[in-house]
């Protein structure tokens, strides 16, 4: 399973790179913000279907483009508009959560997330 | 599995708070901005604010420190207005947010110390900005009406339907059990989705909210699926106050609650018989029990260490290919791997000779050695590279001081700062945050006006502090200016007087840079009521401590009503010092040279006539000024063991210490060495009994140090006394040279004090004693060496013996010209020569002799000589020199000699004015080269 | 004589100061190394015989025969010198014997009537062949500075 973990936080980034190795996912790459993470979700869509990240989990608030963003740019693409995608954030202002709800994501993880979290997280989203 | 999880996090936790600590230090600056923008703040400006404490309340959650992520999430809201738009930063919004931005900073600093930290206060404070009509809604306690009991219809068939029954103790959901359609359940089960019940009030949960109860559908249908609702039923029933239903969706209570704007205690988890619903249930409420002060996993977790998914896990950490930029290092580590640098460069230096030696045989030995020496100097710069730190660090919380203090006392004072970006070594910005303080404090509350008073000096009401740093020549220079009132050099003076911190006396000869300088003595304070910013009357000589124990300088210049200038200079590092290497008998020593304003060289015989005692010390008179003088040798109680060379010497050796014997041996390498010197370099002969006098700056005071020798000056690694030795005053630490030998640091502030140098009552002796003299002089005539020289045909001057320094004699011939500058070559440095005319309204020199001379006087730059047409002769007499009014400047007087007139010159008065023309011809010679350019 | 890694045997290694057999703790130790040049630091108390160069790091080396008072500073001319263990503190001795293993019930406690200067830094002794051995107490030596109150003579 390639997953592409976004957060503009190393801590967050390694934390959650540290539960999903331990739930047996091992195939992790880092973005840094929304637009490295378009970048690199566009690059390995472009080397080929077998390439492309089967999970995105990303954060919100973000310098740049933010999580939403992201999102809708994920959602609004032909290639790569189907990809699950989790949102891990601390947001919890309803407008945003709607927002995200509408545009479909299989799991809304508020900030803290420890392992059990987002082990049921993932379950609930299908990914384990 | 999951408990290792669980450690990880636990291991990361100082990599939160560290990222939360910056966090606090990128949020200050912009909510101070933010207040100073109000309503005209940019959005990048207010996202940054928001993304800050934002972060801070994710990273508070991660480390489950709830009373910082309860107060930034209060911070949030305010600042999630702002972002609105629905509110803007008012000073007072601001006051909350920095207070409690304040009160963060306290609860990460005291995190892990087991103090909890009350921030009630700062919170209500927060919250009433949203809510300014209620005051402190602490808890708010659901008004809740119970719903009359609702009785489901159980006339469905069984199979397509399954019953559920809510979970918890809420009363709005005691009794109730909900009917499903089972083929929508099994699908939301089977996408292991949350099944919640929910109460929605019409009243409070939609018509005080202006939302219809399609609303509240469709957002229910955009987040997950309606399962059950009896919202139909419940319809027109006036008995009625809501409707129940059950919804499955993926987002937590917390987050469904927020979304539907409906409070938790209306919602609530439903039973079911599922395998995997236990764990959903424990999975929402696992950070509750974690909170708990026995948080032990409910169900035993199998310890079996799952040695491939540890594997798989350092192996993708490892692997994965790393974003960030930076990285977070101790301190101590760089330390340690600055001293390891430090070692290498020894070993380096300790190869070099063998590699010089094959080099002749192989020539690969001199390309490795340069590859050596790029290596490690690469090396050696990146670590001291790694210790420094942008001003910016520190100075950028100055803007939040300078807005509280005005603000408490009322002033307007802008804050502005450049050069954030230069870098320091961290120790020296560590040592340099309490002196900026103080310096920053004393213009607010001394500099600035208040703005009534800016005003009726028609100045703008905002004053305008400004902190410059640049880096100038290996050291740092910091500017702080404001446009306050100003420093009255007559109120210091008075100040001072008053407390009894100067004299009369003392008052009459004082500059005006002197006198603003008085405010650097202990006890001064020049405000009249002590207010609690400054003016305790510890205060700017605390300052200049601390900027001399960074080995800096400090300078203010101020203009009354217009404003303060405070210059500080301050080396780039701390750890490497360019250090001045001495040697008196065998030893070695380092002399930081910051301390040394310039270095004398006294000959045999010169060393006694020089040396005067006064006031129970010796002194040397230097340009009129007279210092202390100690000899390092009686100092550090050096005894002498090698007198000359010869036998006696080895046989002397024998029954020395151990330590001397050793010493010895680097001390006659030393010599070796300065022998060589000297003969290259020096032009005199080296004596034993002549000496270099070091003249050490102390403050504004000068003493003087006198050695045998001197060497290079090395860019030494000054490292502390070990606890045996660090009480030793003299020494400042130890260093290593770079042929690895060990030396001691000198201490000049250590070592004024352990002679204890009494500076002012060497002064007020000499003082007395030039009084003496004055009298004398004018009673008697004072006998003076004379040395008369001619400048033109019969223009006839003298100037005291002890004021020059020699005499040469050149043929016209070796003068060059450059332009009207004329110069001579002496010992390869060209020397400029003026003649008489260019000072004195005297006829012009003309070069018709065959030889002429030059006079070369004392007190000035040794590059500069006067032209003399003949020297006539040295005498001595006590003749009373007349001065009369026709007499120009430098001319002390006349006096008449075998028949012609002399005009003597007044020494110092006559240095000035060489002094002077140099400027001159430096500026003429810069501005002409400018057309070019 | 060979030590063996027994750890409940206690090893020591031996050296002679003033014609007294001394030994210490090979555990207090972190290494031993020659003497090389070493500079004097001057106003200093006497029982620190000055300063040398250890591969880039400064040790301070204490003047043991002083310490004990059986030596005047300056006396003793070691050719090794005894680092102590996570310190760059070090004293030199003249010769540098073997290293010793006994069983830790063979240490006794230093009897009364020995020189207090000497007690102020040994606690125990070794009862061997050629005589006693007192063994070095190197918390006690390194804190010599707190308890050392005779005077430099350089200060006098």
């Amino acid at each position: 399973m390639k997953i592409l973990i976004v957060d503009d936080k190393a801590s967050i980034r390694a934390t959650m790179k540290i539960i999903l190795v331990h739930l047996g996912l091992s195939d992790i790459t880092e973005a840094v913000d929304g637009e490295d993470a378009w970048y690199k979700i566009n690059d390995e869509a472009e080397k080929g279907r077998e390439h492309m990240f089967e999970l995105i989990v990303s954060d919100m608030e973000m310098p740049g483009m933010t999580g939403l963003e992201l999102l809708r740019a994920v959602r609004t693409s032909p290639e790569v508009g189907k990809t699950p995608f989790i949102m891990a954030t601390t947001v919890t202002a309803r407008q945003i959560i709607l927002e995200t709800m509408r545009l479909g994501i299989q799991a809304y993880i508020i900030k803290p997330f420890d392992a059990h979290t987002v082990e049921l997280k993932l379950k609930q989203a299908g990914i384990l | 599995m999951s408990n290792d999880g669980h450690d990880c996090l636990d291991a990361m936790s100082s990599e939160f708070i560290a990222e939360i600590k910056d966090d606090l230090a990128s949020l200050e600056p912009a909510l101070l901005a933010m207040e100073k923008k109000g309503a005209g703040t940019d959005d990048d400006l207010i996202n940054h604010a928001f993304r800050s404490i934002h972060s801070i309340k994710g990273g508070a959650g991660f480390i489950n420190f709830k009373e910082l992520s309860s107060l930034s999430h209060a911070m949030e809201n305010v600042l999630m207005r702002v972002r609105e738009k629905t509110l803007v930063i008012t000073s007072d919004i601001a006051d909350a947010l920095l207070t409690g931005f304040d009160k963060m900073k306290l609860m990460v600093e005291r995190i892990g110390k087991g103090e909890a930290c009350d921030y009630e206060k700062e919170k209500i404070a927060l919250q009433n900005i949203l809510n300014p009509d209620k005051k402190a809604l602490g808890s708010l306690a659901s008004t809740t009406q119970f719903p009359s009991v609702h009785k489901d219809s159980d006339y469905l068939p069984a199979e397509a339907y399954q019953v559920l029954k809510p979970l918890g103790t809420s009363t709005i959901f005691q009794g109730h059990e909900f009917l499903v359609d089972k083929k929508r359940l099994d699908h939301a089960l089977a996408g292991q989705k949350f099944i919640y019940a929910v109460y929605v009030r019409f009243e409070t949960d939609l018509r005080a909210r202006n939302k219809g109860e399609d609303a509240i559908v469709d957002d229910i249908q955009s987040i997950g699926d309606i399962l059950f609702s009896d919202l139909e039923e419940s319809r027109g029933q006036e008995e009625r106050e809501g409707f129940f239903c059950v919804i499955s969706t993926i987002l937590d209570l917390p987050l469904l609650s927020q979304v539907l704007e409906i409070g938790k205690t209306q919602m609530t988890l439903v039973d079911r018989q599922f395998a995997d619903y236990e764990t959903l249930v424990k999975g929402v409420s696992s950070r509750v029990a974690k909170d708990k002060p026995a948080p032990e996993p409910v169900e035993p977790v199998p310890a079996e260490p799952d040695e491939d998914s540890a594997q798989g896990a350092s192996e993708s950490i490892l692997s994965a290919s790393s974003t960030a930029q930076t990285l977070r290092i101790n301190v101590d580590l760089i330390s340690r791997l600055m001293n390891r640098a430090g070692e290498l460069v020894l070993a380096r230096n300790q190869l070099r000779p063998f590699l010089a030696e094959n080099a002749k045989e192989n020539s690969l030995a001199s390309g490795i050695m340069q590859n050596l020496d790029m290596v490690t100097t690469d090396i050696q710069e990146a670590i001291m590279q790694m210790r420094m730190q942008p001003v910016i660090d520190l100075m950028g919380k100055y803007k939040r001081v300078v807005r509280d203090i005005a603000r408490r006392i009322s002033k307007k004072v802008d804050f502005i700062l450049e050069g954030g970006d230069v870098e320091v070594d961290r120790t020296v910005l560590e040592k340099l945050a309490n002196p900026l303080t103080h310096l920053i404090r004393n213009c607010i509350d001394h500099g600035i006006e208040s703005p009534k008073e800016r005003v009726g000096r028609s100045k703008p009401e905002t004053g305008t502090i400004r902190i410059k740093t640049s880096h100038q020549g290996g050291q740092v220079h910091i500017t702080i200016s404001d446009d306050g009132a100003g420093i009255d050099p007559q109120l210091i003076l008075s100040k001072a007087f008053e407390k009894g911190l100067v004299t009369e006396d003392q008052v009459d000869k004082m500059t005006q840079k002197e006198k603003i300088a008085l405010i650097f003595l202990p006890g001064f304070t020049t405000s009249e009521e002590i207010t609690d910013i400054s003016g305790r009357g510890v205060g700017m000589d605390v300052v200049k401590t601390n900027i001399e124990s960074l080995r800096g300088r400090i300078e203010i210049d101020t203009v009354k009503g217009e404003g303060t200038r405070v210059h500080l200079i301050i080396p780039l590092t701390l750890a490497i010092v360019p250090s001045l290497i001495v040697s008196t008998g065998a030893f070695k020593f380092a002399i930081p040279q910051v301390s040394i304003k310039e270095i004398l060289y006294l000959e045999k015989g010169t060393v006694q006539n020089q040396m005067e005692n006064i006031a129970g010390s010796e002194v040397l008179r230097l340009r009129g000024r007279i210092f202390p003088v100690i000899r390092l040798r009686t100092l550090l109680g050096i005894r002498t063991y090698i007198e000359a060379t010869g036998t006696g010497e080895k046989e002397e050796e024998k029954r020395k210490a151990l330590a001397d014997r050793r010493q010895d041996a680097v001390g006659q390498d030393a010599i070796e060495d300065s022998k060589k010197r000297m003969q290259k370099k020096d032009r005199r002969r080296h004596h034993w009994d002549t000496t270099y006098v070091i003249v050490l700056k102390l403050g504004e005071n000068l003493f003087g140090l006198c050695v045998d020798a001197l060497y290079d000056i090395e860019e030494v690694v000054v490292e502390p006394l070990s606890e045996y030795i660090r009480h030793l005053k003299c020494f400042a630490g130890t260093t290593l040279l770079g042929n690895g030998d060990v030396i001691t640091v000198l201490d000049i502030q250590g070592i004024a004090a352990f002679s204890s140098l009494k500076f002012d009552s060497i002064k007020t002796a000499e003082e007395k004693r030039n009084e003496a003299k004055e009298k004398e002089a004018k009673a008697k005539g004072e006998k003076r060496n004379l040395i008369i020289f001619c400048s033109g045909k019969n223009e006839y001057f003298a100037l005291e013996l002890k004021n020059i320094s020699r005499l040469e004699s050149l043929n016209p011939g070796d003068i060059h010209y450059t332009g009207h500058l004329k110069y001579v070559e002496y010992k390869g440095h060209a020397v400029l020569l003026f003649s008489m005319d260019e000072f004195l309204p005297v006829n012009e020199f003309e070069l018709t002799t065959d030889e002429i001379f030059a006079v070369f006087p004392k007190h000035i730059s040794s590059r500069v000589g006067i032209i003399a047409s003949a020297i006539i002769d040295t005498i001595e007499t006590d003749q009373l020199i007349d001065r009369d009014d026709t007499c120009p400047e430098p001319v002390l007087g006349k006096l008449f000699m075998d028949g012609r007139m002399v005009q003597v010159l007044d020494p110092d008065k006559f240095a000035e004015m060489i002094e002077e023309k140099l400027m001159m011809t430096k500026g003429a010679g810069a501005s002409r080269e400018n057309p070019h350019s | 004589m060979k030590p063996t890694l027994n750890n409940h045997n206690f090893q020591y290694i031996t050296f002679r100061l003033a014609r007294n057999l001394i030994g210490i703790d090979i555990l207090d130790i972190r290494e031993i190394v020659p003497c090389i040049r070493v500079t004097k630091v001057h106003r200093a108390p006497r029982f620190v015989m000055g300063l040398m160069n250890l591969r880039g790091q400064i040790l301070t080396l204490l003047d043991i025969g002083v310490l004990l008072g059986m030596e005047k500073p300056g006396r003793n001319s070691g050719s090794h010198i005894i680092v102590f263990k996570h310190t760059n503190v070090g004293f030199a001795v003249d010769q540098i014997g073997d290293v010793f293993s006994i069983g830790r019930e063979k240490i006794e406690s230093i009897p009364v009537n020995i020189d207090p200067g000497i007690q102020q830094y040994t606690d125990t002794i070794i009862n061997r062949p050629e005589g006693v051995m007192m063994l070095l107490n190197a918390g006690k030596i390194l804190s010599c500075v707190r308890t050392e109150t005779r005077p430099s003579k350089e200060d006098l």
